[in-house]
């Protein structure tokens, strides 16, 4: 079986992870502190977590409760 | 000075909705993940692919250079992240006047060429900074991965430059598109149809100097030789230019329009 991952391809994806951690923690604070809208907190914790910079942009857009 | 107080309203929004962040956000995850696509997971993705494939088969398959990671990164920024752009930004002016929020400053005695200005300028200026900073960092992170094979940073600011123009001319277009449908989603619509659109012509009609995607096109090709080609610089003009008349005819339409109304 061919390994795909070696160690320099995983230290050259530490700052995409740091990003992508960095936005995702950030908006699952939002979430959990100022509630969401269009759809229930689960739902958006999932697509902040699994979808890469698409989730937390579309949480920030559309999922943010804008009336705090 | 009314207006520095309306472009200080701009701005606190931007942060406040976090249009400016998810800008940033946007260049600064291409700029950084399209190095690491070009140097481990294209040719691991088509050696699984393609089993026993050479390293000469694969070269020519994908540019696996500093250039090539960077060329991806640009052509990237015109297909993904101007998509995401222009849905952050299509509400611009269209929500304000589908939420009849507009008549706010307007009660406070900005007028409405201030109003549209300040916009354009806020929106613009990011825009055009978050591009060279995007191609800027794509450029110190495609160097620490690949053998650095361009003579100079200056195609790498020209080509942010260039981005950063077409992107303002993105901001006018949502600004003139906004006041004529007053709806965010239908406006971001008709602004990609038109880039889209205009995009094929160009290229079909070998035109691409008065096109928007001939600014990217310039960009791509990473030279540092023609910054004062006469041809780019008409490009950038008309393309200013086309900005400059769709923030006035946006001004025009706005004075028209009933902000009140139910």
């Amino acid at each position: 079986m061919n390994v795909l991952i070696d160690t320099n391809m995983i230290l050259a994806l530490i700052p995409i992870f740091i990003f992508q951690l960095l936005l995702a923690g950030y908006c699952i604070f939002k979430i959990v502190k100022d509630g969401t809208a269009n759809l229930n907190k689960l739902a958006w914790i999932v697509i902040v977590l699994f979808f890469n910079l698409i989730g937390p942009i579309m949480f920030l857009i559309v999922g943010r409760r804008k009336d705090i | 000075m009314r207006i520095i107080s309306v472009i200080k309203k701009d701005i606190l929004e931007g942060i406040r909705n976090y249009r400016f962040l998810i800008i940033l956000a946007v260049f600064a995850f291409f700029a950084i993940l399209n190095p690491v696509m070009s140097k481990y997971v294209l040719p691991e993705l088509l050696k699984s692919q393609f089993q026993g494939i050479s390293q000469e088969m694969m070269s020519a398959m994908v540019d696996m250079s500093q250039t090539g990671s960077i060329r991806s990164y640009l052509g990237d920024i015109y297909e993904m992240g101007m998509l995401i752009i222009i849905f952050v930004l299509c509400g611009l002016i269209s929500s304000e006047l589908k939420d009849k929020t507009l008549i706010m400053p307007l009660c406070s005695g900005k007028s409405f060429g201030h109003i549209i200005i300040s916009k354009f300028a806020v929106y613009s200026s990011v825009v055009f900074f978050c591009s060279i900073f995007g191609a800027a960092l794509n450029y110190i992170y495609s160097s620490l991965l690949f053998s650095s094979d361009l003579p100079s940073i200056v195609p790498i600011v020209k080509a942010g430059v260039l981005e950063g123009v077409f992107l303002i001319f993105i901001v006018s277009m949502l600004i003139l598109i906004g006041t004529l449908t007053e709806k965010p989603i239908l406006t971001g619509l008709l602004t990609l149809t038109f880039i889209l659109i205009s995009g094929f012509l160009g290229s079909s009609f070998k035109q691409q100097k008065f096109t928007p995607s001939g600014l990217i096109e310039e960009a791509m090709k990473l030279s540092s030789s023609s910054v004062f080609n006469t041809e780019l610089i008409q490009n950038v003009a008309i393309i200013l230019g086309a900005a400059i008349i769709f923030i006035i005819l946006a001004i025009m339409r706005i004075k028209r329009l009933e902000l009140t109304n139910r």
